[in-house]
């Protein structure tokens, strides 16, 4: 098997590449650190995950009027004689929020509340007392409708929902997690391969070498996959590390089998473009400005949050790997037409890459 | 003027260049195309962002024991979040398995039709998505809920208005309104919009590599060099080039922005701002890679340069955002950021900005032209920091009284550095042996008067072992207050920030309460010790040690002042 | 003659080869025997390398055919390689490796048996032996183009493809390589491209003239010379030859 020997020399010059060490140590960097964007992005979006860090004295709530009407518990409302000038007063105050209650009784109240949204906190004060309106609102309407001799909770609140069991991992984290974050952290290694293959290919054709290996007995598939192996195993490696690391952290992942079969065949096909790639290009310069093209297609086509035809988002392979890694068990009947789909991409775009390679034959004349 | 000479060609080069021409072409499409998408997507000033993964992604049992249940059910088939299997009884199996994150049970006793309180239960699983599938039941039930409590409402011919309303004021506009009426968040425009004005800088990096590396490699640069031009001009003539494309490809994207209707609020004072930095960045870019020995290390360099550029530029906009403070405007990419949005600008700090930066940039091309000049930089063998250093040193110093003192003030941020990265080991090893007790804070104190003295002398150090003839001991005193004034500017710009932050005293206070202690303490210790380490033998060690002492006297009163 | 079988080895039948808008080779028809060595010799751009890279199965010829020992190259191309060694202009090679790891890269490409052995041979063969351990990235062209052979004839190949062979060696180098060629002639059979008519006139058995992708002269030197004009001392050179037929043209 002639192309073990090619596969090994090019796995040789993959460690020798300095920058590709520097590539490791920054995807080591950015999943050392992605626990702590997660629950910092948790925290902004669910104001309630902040609760837990910051003590709710912190979050101070002018309070204009009659402060009674509204049960702001466990908030430090301070109270405010003039709302004349609300911004001046928040700045002065140093207030989150500034709620305004009009004076008089009877019939309709409208509350004024004037949020400092350049503070993180706002969103939580803005919850709070979004809360205790709402709390009001049904005092008011439990009263009315009980006048009217009807059970209350049957009209204001007709579904009622108990839950047993309990969840461990705030909702937002582990959709950003799961959703978004890991699937970045796995595409990462695979984005490198697009590149490491043009270097691999194109490298050689700079230097003169790639003519050397065209005349030795070596086929051009012999050629791809003699090169193609070790860049797949490389990033398939670095993939399977980032999967252990997070383990390590104690974030939970399942199905790391099918996950690394799906990554594989990810490699595969992202080796097959950078393959086409170097048949088109004839500097190192073209190859890289080619790749990143193709890295940002794919990054936009993969993450977009745009609607697409849900059977279509079901083969996504970023959706696949959502699922497998928090689901302990999958229906495998569900993700199978992902994975083939993606086998027959991945073979068959190899199969190009080698064609268009053999076909382009371009060297420096 | 050859600079412009050299300028034009490498411009003509580089449109003639149909491979960048199309990345240009390309990248500027995707913009237009993608920028409306975003800003539409972040209108509501909500950070919920939809992933396209996230569909489908609670696996949900559903038992169904009731037969009047369509609106749960038509809430629960509309949330794109669940995945529903049903099942005829309780699915603990599968639940055990975790094939479903848990199951929601309809009992028989749930009639929509009923005037009654309805409940179904929710049972979840142990695994990761509980939250997420809880988060997503409660979400339609409760759709399904207040459906069915407007229709129980209008049966019952009930009237409730809310009593109760509640308008927002923001203090900070959520969402702006563009010009053709259409409404971008804030968090859009604050930060998306000068993120994306960024990307042509870091995108350029290939082309600066071109220029240089590249025509090291292919030989050209020789007979650049054999032209009649100064070795000065090539590079001023390159760096023209380069800014002015990179400029003119911001120019067209802030162009191409204003015509979608995006709103900019000060467009020229951006343009001006963002040119500034893409001139900085371009120029280190240059100086780095004329440095690099291959095109593969001048790679590895720009990389080693715009990653941390990019990751500072995101969390400076995302402090931008979240807690902005006009001291923080000082940073370039902040003011560009107000600049788009147009709040809390100030022009003042724009002027100051642009004054750091161009010096920043005439700094950077002052290190290339004097690389440049360089044979050893120009025909590879290229000479090692150390090298560059010591002769750097070997020109200063021959420059006689002046140029040591200057030398003194360049190296102070090294000193610092280096001061700063001991002293934290030190403390962090007091602490971890003797714990937080005063014994450890006067180790502390103590080894940080030592590390700074010796090390302040380095400058003077360096000048001795070049053996000047005007090097007297007046001469190494003045080198070492040179030193100290070096070390204060640069411990004041650390700490005075650290402090400006927390404790909000304004800048002035601080540097005059520390010009008249600090300083003095340290320019006097340090000419001392100069003069301990001009004099040697015995009289010198105790210089030195008498400054070491003044400085600890100093430190332990200050410690003493604060605690 | 010599008495071994005479049989076509190399053959070129009407190979034209284009590029986009340029074609490097016209109808190029070209017989090269067992045991012979033919040395093709042209202007710059004459289209010598392209000859070469199609024999040597690194491009397929747009139209026409390419044999070596009967076999098509464009099909049988991992088969016909095995046969081939191939000497580039440039000794283009792994600067990272030492002259042994290279080699026996090279073996285990080719197949070939007993590669320690043949190895040790042919690094005291071309005098690299003392630096068989050593990083290419070190040697100067001479001993980059000394290691270019040994990898050539590693695999003990039928033929080999020489191009420009002593281009920048300096002369002593240069007249070892040129012995060295010269023996190789009736064991192997040798394609040597050259820029320097003397070396083809002294090692060639057979001389083809190449311009502008044409194939213009071909046969033994004195054939050629004694065409164009007298023979004895009026006898034109080759330089004369050359020059006759390459005419109206500016290498």
């Amino acid at each position: 098997m002639r192309f073990l020997t090619l596969a090994g020399k090019e796995f040789a010059d993959l460690l020798a590449e300095r920058l590709y060490l520097l590539a490791f140590l920054v995807q080591l960097l950015i999943v050392v650190s992605i626990g702590f964007v997660a629950m910092l992005y948790a925290s902004l979006a669910n104001p309630e995950v902040m609760q837990g860090y910051i003590p709710p004295q912190q979050v101070r709530i002018g309070v204009a009027g009659d402060s009674s009407l509204l049960e702001l518990q466990g908030l430090r409302s301070v109270a405010v004689e003039d709302a004349s000038r609300p911004w001046r007063t928040l700045r002065e105050r140093r207030l989150v929020a500034l709620l305004v209650v009009p004076p008089g009784t009877g019939g309709k109240v409208e509350l004024t509340l004037y949020i400092d949204n350049t503070n993180v906190l706002s969103g939580y004060a803005d919850a709070m007392v979004s809360r205790a309106v709402a709390r009001l609102e049904e005092d008011l309407q439990r009263k009315r409708i009980s006048e009217l001799g009807i059970e209350p909770e049957a009209v204001l609140n007709p579904v009622k929902l108990r839950v047993t069991g309990s969840a461990t991992q705030p909702a937002e984290f582990v959709e950003l997690f799961y959703g978004l974050l890991l699937p970045f952290i796995l595409l990462l290694p695979t984005f490198l391969a697009a590149n490491m293959t043009t270097d691999a290919i194109v490298g050689e054709k700079e230097r003169r070498t790639y003519e050397l290996l065209l005349t030795a007995p070596l086929s051009y598939r012999e050629l791809v996959l003699g090169k193609a192996l070790p860049i797949a195993g490389v990033a398939l490696a670095q993939a399977a590390l980032w999967i252990a690391l997070l383990r390590l952290r104690g974030i939970e992942i399942n199905n790391t089998a099918l996950l690394l079969l799906l990554l594989a065949l990810l490699d595969l096909l992202f080796i097959a473009a950078g393959v086409a790639l170097s048949a088109l290009s004839d500097s190192i310069k073209d190859a890289n400005v080619g790749v990143t093209v193709v890295l940002i297609f794919s990054s936009l086509a993969l993450f977009l949050p745009v609607s697409m035809k849900s059977a279509l988002q079901e083969l996504s392979p970023v959706t696949l790997m959502a699922r497998l890694a928090s689901s302990e068990a999958v229906y495998l009947g569900e993700i199978a037409p992902g994975f083939i789909l993606l086998a027959i991409a991945a073979g068959g775009a190899l199969l190009m890459g080698e064609k268009l390679l053999e076909y382009r034959e371009n060297l420096r004349v | 003027m050859s600079s412009l000479a050299i300028a034009r060609r490498e411009l003509l080069e580089i449109a003639g260049n149909r491979k960048f021409m199309l990345a240009f072409g390309v990248q500027t499409l995707l913009l237009l195309l993608l920028l409306p998408a975003f800003g539409n997507v972040f209108e509501s000033g909500n950070l919920a962002l939809p992933s396209p993964t996230l569909q489908g992604f609670v696996p949900l049992g559903v038992v169904v024991e009731s037969d009047d249940c369509d609106v749960l059910l038509q809430a629960l088939e509309a949330n794109r979040r669940l995945r529903l299997y049903r099942f005829s009884s309780p699915p603990v199996e599968e639940l055990e398995r975790g094939v479903i994150a848990g199951y929601l049970l309809i009992p028989e006793s749930y009639r929509e039709g009923s005037l009654t309180q309805l409940e179904v239960v929710l049972v979840l699983g142990g695994g990761v998505k509980s939250s997420v599938a809880q988060d997503a039941v409660e979400e339609s039930v409760a759709e399904a809920s207040s459906r069915i409590a407007a229709q129980r409402r209008s049966e019952l011919e009930l009237n409730l208005e809310s009593a109760v309303s509640v308008r927002r004021e923001f203090l900070r506009q959520v969402v702006v309104e563009g010009a053709g009426g259409e409404r971008f968040s804030s968090f859009f425009l604050s930060y998306l919009v000068p993120l994306v004005l960024f990307f042509p800088v870091f995108m350029s990096g290939g082309v600066v590599l071109d220029a240089i590396a590249g025509e090291r490699e292919r030989r050209t640069i020789e007979s650049l060099l054999g032209a009649p031009l100064s070795r000065k001009s090539i590079v001023s003539g390159k760096f023209l080039a380069l800014w002015g494309f990179v400029s003119a490809e911001v120019a067209v994207w802030l162009l191409g922005i204003g015509v979608m209707g995006i709103p900019v609020a000060k467009p020229v004072e951006a343009m001006v701002l963002l040119a500034g930095v893409n001139a900085l960045v371009i120029a280190l870019a240059m100086a780095l890679t004329l440095y690099s020995r291959s095109l593969k290390e001048a790679n590895i360099a720009l990389m080693l340069l715009y990653v941390p550029l990019f990751v500072g530029l995101i969390y400076a906009l995302s402090v931008e955002f979240f807690s902005p403070r006009d001291f923080f405007s000082y940073i370039p990419f902040n003011l560009i950021s107000r600049a788009v949005t147009g709040e809390g600008f100030s022009h003042e700090v724009l002027l100051q900005v642009l004054l750091l930066l161009g010096f920043g940039t005439l700094l950077c091309i002052a290190t290339a032209v004097l690389l440049i000049e360089r044979d050893d930089v120009v025909f590879g063998s290229r000479p090692g920091i150390g090298r560059l250093f010591s002769d750097a040193c070997e020109a200063l110093l021959g420059a006689g009284f002046a140029g040591g003192m200057a030398l003194a003030l360049l190296m102070s941020p090294l000193v610092f550095v280096t001061a700063v990265l001991v002293e934290v080991a030190l403390a962090l090893l007091y602490t971890g042996l003797l714990g937080y007790s005063a014994k450890a804070v006067y180790l502390t104190v103590f080894s940080i008067a030592v590390t700074e003295e010796l090390l302040k002398l380095l400058p003077l150090r360096v000048a001795l072992r070049k053996q000047r003839s005007w090097l007297t001991a007046r001469a190494s005193a003045a080198i070492g207050a040179a030193s100290a004034t070096g070390f204060f500017i640069m411990e004041t710009l650390a700490v005075g920030a650290a402090v400006l932050v927390v404790f909000g005293i304004p800048l002035t206070k601080l540097l005059y309460a520390r010009a008249t202690t600090t300083l003095v303490m340290h320019t006097l210790a340090s000419s001392i010790a100069a003069l301990g380490l001009y004099r040697r033998k015995k009289l010198g060690t105790v210089l030195i040690v008498l400054a070491i002492l003044l400085h600890a006297v100093f430190n332990l009163a200050v410690v003493e002042v604060v605690l | 003659m010599l008495g071994f079988k005479l049989e076509v080895m190399i053959r070129f039948e009407r190979v034209t080869k284009r590029f986009y808008n340029v074609t490097a080779l016209r109808e190029l028809t070209l017989t090269i025997e067992r045991g012979e060595l033919f040395a093709l010799v042209g202007p710059n751009g004459a289209g010598k390398t392209t000859a070469i890279r199609l024999l040597c199965g690194v491009l397929k010829p747009t139209s026409g055919r390419v044999t070596v020992a009967g076999m098509d190259v464009a099909r049988d191309g991992v088969r016909v390689k095995r046969m081939i060694g191939y000497l580039p202009e440039e000794p283009s090679l792994y600067e990272r490796m030492t002259p042994r790891q290279l080699l026996h890269f090279f073996a285990s490409l080719y197949g070939v048996r007993d590669a320690e052995d043949r190895i040790e041979e042919l690094l005291a063969l071309v005098g690299m032996l003392d630096k068989a351990d050593v990083r290419i990235s070190t040697f100067s062209k001479g001993m980059r183009q000394r290691i270019s052979i040994a990898r050539a004839l590693l695999h003990d190949p039928e033929i080999l493809v020489l191009d420009e062979p002593t281009m920048g060696l300096d002369p002593l180098t240069a007249k070892e390589l040129r012995d060295f060629v010269s023996g190789l002639r009736g064991k192997k059979t040798v394609l040597l491209c050259t820029h320097y008519l003397d070396e083809a006139e002294q090692l060639c058995t057979r001389l083809g003239i190449l311009h502008r992708g044409r194939l213009v002269a071909q046969g033994r030197p004195e054939e050629l010379k004694a065409e164009l004009g007298g023979a004895g001392r009026d006898s034109p050179t080759l330089e004369e030859v050359f020059a006759h037929y390459t005419r109206g043209s500016r290498g």
